[in-house]
């Protein structure tokens, strides 16, 4: 039969279109899905105290990845080891292992070299008493760029990078003070991206700003995502729903160490979560 | 800068696949009446066959729809149209549902040939296809002048119903040897007036996305009591 159901070719094309049903997942496509971290069994300690306890958790390359969950559970704790900002805390102990691709952050890649490859953004932003310009420079000429065209370059293509050229393009030599909260903010981006890092851990950087500013960062590391893989802490649950690919949920199991109680595409943790924990924690019925 | 690119170009995406949804729904009202009329059983089994896939995308639309309401916080107009398509979903699977009634009449009706020929389902599928291309063309235009004109059109196949109807009617009385074909046809004609309803409802729901009003569109009955 010519005009068969099957066959026919109008009929073709739908089900071309229904086949690209499948492509607007929220997962951006990526060749492969290799592990930018790899943690195994990391428990950390202050002193006597325990605040993470068997954290096992598989960081996908170039996706956004969050951890959300209540105060107290040790998420930024978690954060700050990806990169070894606990190193100095006095009474901080940590065991199991992180590996960096592959190798493993406390044993086998100095600190100098791992903040190099990862970077970080606080809540509040902390840009340097400097200019704008010598901010998103400082970290290029900490590692030895001098020549003032390719700084330019740099600085541009950072600024460009985080969505801020266009605002700041005329004012580079103005103090980063002068800029609005949401500016500093992707100013102290910008910054981190001119060393050229892998990885871009966020501590909850939409904290200190307005609505309008947040939407602009979560915009941002939308189009950041792919090329780098973000980790972000956020207390705003919502804002882990809107932005992220994979959601960690870090709660108080037994005692106070945190634990990881879910980890998983973030559609699926926020319409199917897995553990009733994590239910009651997003439904707000604990936290 | 456009704030939330990402949830509108999924938002975009999540339109473009319910009108995908609702051409395959369309599509197989056609070739199910065509099947019907031609006695083309092969082409009835087709039809009965691909409605599991109408049924599955519409589970997967409903899924895509949960996910963002779930994650993305939509409000206001983007609320209004993810809401609304949850519902027109389910609308165009129960026309899915009744093109495969359809073929199965066909079906049931063996490999015989017609014997009530002339009657004019194909244009009765015809008005039903178009109307449900119109309500679609409301939707994804947002257009509610278009979606009240259509709903309203429900009208016209109701007309067509009753015609076949009680042309069938005067066959099944005049002639005993075609109540059994004669009933089956009814009953696709009844399939036909069916999906025409539910284009109703669709022009409801894109009204409301378009107004934020959730209102009926009276049929050609209640028009006149009100005039009584």
């Amino acid at each position: 039969m010519k005009n068969s159901l099957v066959e026919g070719p109008g009929y073709l094309n739908q089900v071309k279109a229904v086949q690209s049903w499948e492509r607007t997942e929220v997962l951006p496509v990526l060749t492969g899905n290799h592990p930018k971290f790899e943690i195994e069994k990391i428990n950390f300690y202050y002193g006597a105290l325990q605040v993470l306890r068997d954290i096992n958790l598989t960081i996908p390359t170039g996706y956004i990845t969050s951890i959300i969950g209540p105060s107290g559970t040790g998420k930024s704790t978690f954060l700050r080891l990806l990169n070894r900002m606990s190193d100095l805390t006095p009474g901080a102990r940590v065991e199991g292992s992180i590996r960096l691709e592959g190798k493993d952050i406390f044993t086998e890649i100095n600190p100098v070299d791992l903040r190099y490859r990862v970077g970080m953004v606080f809540q509040m932003p902390n840009p340097f008493p400097k200019s704008i310009y010598d901010n998103v420079a400082y970290g290029p000429r900490m590692h030895g760029l001098r020549d003032k065209k390719e700084l330019e370059t740099l600085v541009e293509g950072s600024l460009r990078e985080a969505f801020l050229w266009d605002e700041v393009k005329d004012n580079l030599h103005l103090s980063a003070l002068s800029l609005s909260g949401g500016q500093q903010q992707r100013l102290c981006i910008a910054r981190s991206l001119a060393v050229a890092p892998e990885v871009l851990l966020l501590d909850e950087p939409c904290s200190a700003l307005d609505p309008i500013a947040t939407f602009k960062i979560e915009q941002l590391l939308a189009e950041l995502a792919g090329r780098y893989t973000l980790v972000i802490v956020t207390h705003n649950m919502q804002q882990a729903a809107r932005i992220s690919h994979y959601t960690g949920v870090f709660m108080l199991v037994k005692d106070q160490a945190g634990e990881l109680v879910e980890f998983g595409p973030t559609n699926e943790v926020f319409t199917n979560p897995k553990s009733p924990t994590t239910e009651a924690f997003l439904t707000g019925r604990i936290g | 800068m456009m704030l939330r690119e990402h949830f509108s170009a999924e938002l975009v995406q999540l339109q473009v696949n319910l009108t995908t949804l609702g051409e395959l729904v369309k599509t197989a009202t056609r070739l199910a009446v065509e099947a019907l009329l031609r006695r083309d059983n092969i082409l009835a089994g087709q039809v009965i066959e691909n409605d599991t896939v109408i049924n599955q995308l519409r589970f997967r639309w409903e899924e895509q729809a949960l996910q963002l309401l779930a994650t993305q916080n939509p409000v206001a107009r983007d609320l209004r149209v993810i809401a609304a398509g949850i519902h027109i979903v389910d609308d165009l699977e129960r026309m899915g549902d009744h093109a495969k009634g359809i073929a199965r009449i066909s079906q049931l009706m063996g490999d015989n040939p017609l014997v009530c020929p002339g009657l004019p389902l194909d244009t009765m599928a015809q008005k039903v296809c178009e109307l449900l291309n119109l309500a679609l063309a409301s939707f994804s235009n947002r257009d509610a002048n278009l979606a009240g004109v259509v709903g309203r059109r429900d009208d016209e196949v109701d007309e067509m119903y009753n015609r076949i109807a009680a042309e069938l009617f005067e066959i099944m009385f005049s002639d005993r040897g075609k109540v059994g074909e004669a009933n089956h046809l009814l009953w696709a004609a009844h399939h036909l007036e069916r999906i025409a309803d539910r284009t109703t409802n669709i022009c409801e729901r894109v009204i409301f996305v378009c107004t934020g009003q959730m209102e009926e569109i009276p049929g050609m009955s209640s028009r006149l009591n009100s005039h009584k």
